[in-house]
């Protein structure tokens, strides 16, 4: 069936069951908002106040539901207002599609009324970004989009659609959202090696970041934790992922952690790090953060460099948190 | 720093309730500045005159002013009943420091308690 790009965006979007997006208008954004008028009974439009509000609106809407937030905006001042959302997302790992509209094809890279080269500014601050100025490669963008945003370690994908191409007729072929790329996952080995040191530690604390929350391994985590008899101290992007009245959770780590938790990570012969990075708010002095400690690093991405530092105590479990415990 | 998304809650109808403490100083800045830059307070105290009850109720939404716990637990208690969002905004002494804290680069055995 044939459709503009403006629906075609909708369809898409209706393939990955979003019913709710966030953003702003805008001239160049005018075909988008004419097919989301069309579509009102399917996808609901929140419009906030400024852009910057709407990519945190999607943020916390991807967050709330584990669903990808889905962010408009148009070209230029719209597109650059995304922009602390965008990072946002990317800096926590929250699945984000933001689709900006540009100016038409033959008014870019003119310095055009409105034209900002969205693609190169938001590189640094999205998984992976698309710039879209032929329609017959505009689904296949946002599908993708949506994917990458999901798969791995979650994180914002931009698609920038040019106006002609949001007004162009093609034809709509619709399919299935693209299978998730499949989490790593630990061999028996790592795993023997992992236990075997935490059964030889006398004092092993858990230290849990977002990716539990991210993978939702919660409850196998609280099972980890009885089981083992291992205290555990979260960060900030953790929090509640260990119920604060719980005997064994020690409060948040890091620069305003709690005492308890602080004292229990200096003081442990072996930290088991789940779904977290050894951040400069948590890890404020790398070389003497938990000094005496084997360090069990388990997470779905190779960790980032500064973990040299404690190389020689370490072990690296790479796989998907419910996996592992 | 996104105050002027109060419209969107009031337009959504929704039951947001913010608390805001207002110890009248741009707080974590001014923490730091107290604690490493030897008081030298630069551009942490605007001196604003915003009265936040004004701002929300601007916005279509509703605002309650507190200054004690009693206060507090009642405007809470008519919050949790509103249907849109509803600000409440507590005054708070601007010497109230985030605590424990560790400095930059510190260990636990640098933790500043009070």
């Amino acid at each position: 069936m044939e459709r503009t790009g403006a629906q075609l965006i909708l369809e898409v979007l209706l393939e990955h069951n979003v019913d709710m997006v966030f953003g702003y208008p805008g001239g160049a954004a005018l075909n988008v908002y004419d097919a989301l008028y069309e579509y009102k009974d399917c996808v609901k439009h929140i419009m906030t106040a400024h852009e910057q509000g709407a990519s945190h609106a999607a943020d916390g809407y991807a967050r709330a539901t584990g669903k990808t937030g889905v962010v408009f905006a148009t070209s230029g001042p719209g597109a650059t207002n995304l922009v602390t959302g965008i990072a946002t997302a990317y800096m926590d790992s929250v699945p984000m599609v933001a689709i900006t509209s540009n100016v038409p094809n033959n008014m870019i890279g003119r310095d055009s009324f409105q034209e900002i080269y969205i693609m190169g500014i938001t590189m640094p601050i999205t998984k992976h970004n698309f710039f879209v100025n032929r329609v017959e490669d505009l689904a296949d963008a946002l599908r993708q989009a949506f994917c990458i945003a999901q798969s791995g370690r979650k994180g914002p994908v931009l698609v920038d659609v040019t106006k002609d191409v949001s007004a162009a007729i093609t034809e709509y072929v619709p399919k299935s959202p693209l299978p998730l790329k499949e989490l790593p996952k630990a061999t028996e080995t790592e795993l023997q090696k992992a236990a075997d040191a935490i059964n030889h530690a006398n004092c092993p604390v858990i230290y849990c970041g977002g990716g539990v929350v991210s993978v939702d391994a919660d409850k196998a985590l609280h099972a980890l934790m009885e089981t083992a008899d291992i205290p555990a101290a979260y960060t900030m992007m953790a929090a509640g992922a260990v119920p604060y009245n719980d005997e064994r959770s020690l409060g948040m780590i890091g620069m305003h952690g709690s005492v308890t938790a602080n004292e229990a990570l200096y003081h442990a012969d072996l930290v088991l790090a789940l779904g977290t990075r050894f951040s400069d708010r948590v890890a404020l002095n790398i070389e003497k953060f938990s000094p005496g400690a084997v360090k069990i690093q388990v997470d779905m991405v190779q960790p980032l460099a500064h973990r040299q530092h404690f190389r020689k105590k370490e072990l690296f479990i790479s796989l998907g948190m419910p996996l592992f415990i | 720093m996104n105050l002027n998304e109060a419209c969107t809650a009031v337009s959504q109808n929704m039951p947001i309730i913010t608390v805001i403490f207002d110890n009248r100083v741009l707080g974590m800045v001014y923490q730091w500045q107290t604690a490493f830059y030897g008081k030298r307070y630069s551009s942490t105290t605007p001196e604003r005159k915003t009265d936040f009850v004004k701002v929300i109720e601007g916005f279509g939404g509703t605002g309650y002013h507190v200054d004690t716990e009693e206060g507090f637990c009642a405007a809470f208690h008519k919050a949790l009943k509103a249907n849109g969002p509803v600000w409440i905004v507590c005054d708070i002494f601007r010497q109230l420091k985030v605590l424990p804290m560790i400095p930059n680069g510190g260990t636990v055995q640098d933790m500043i308690l009070e």
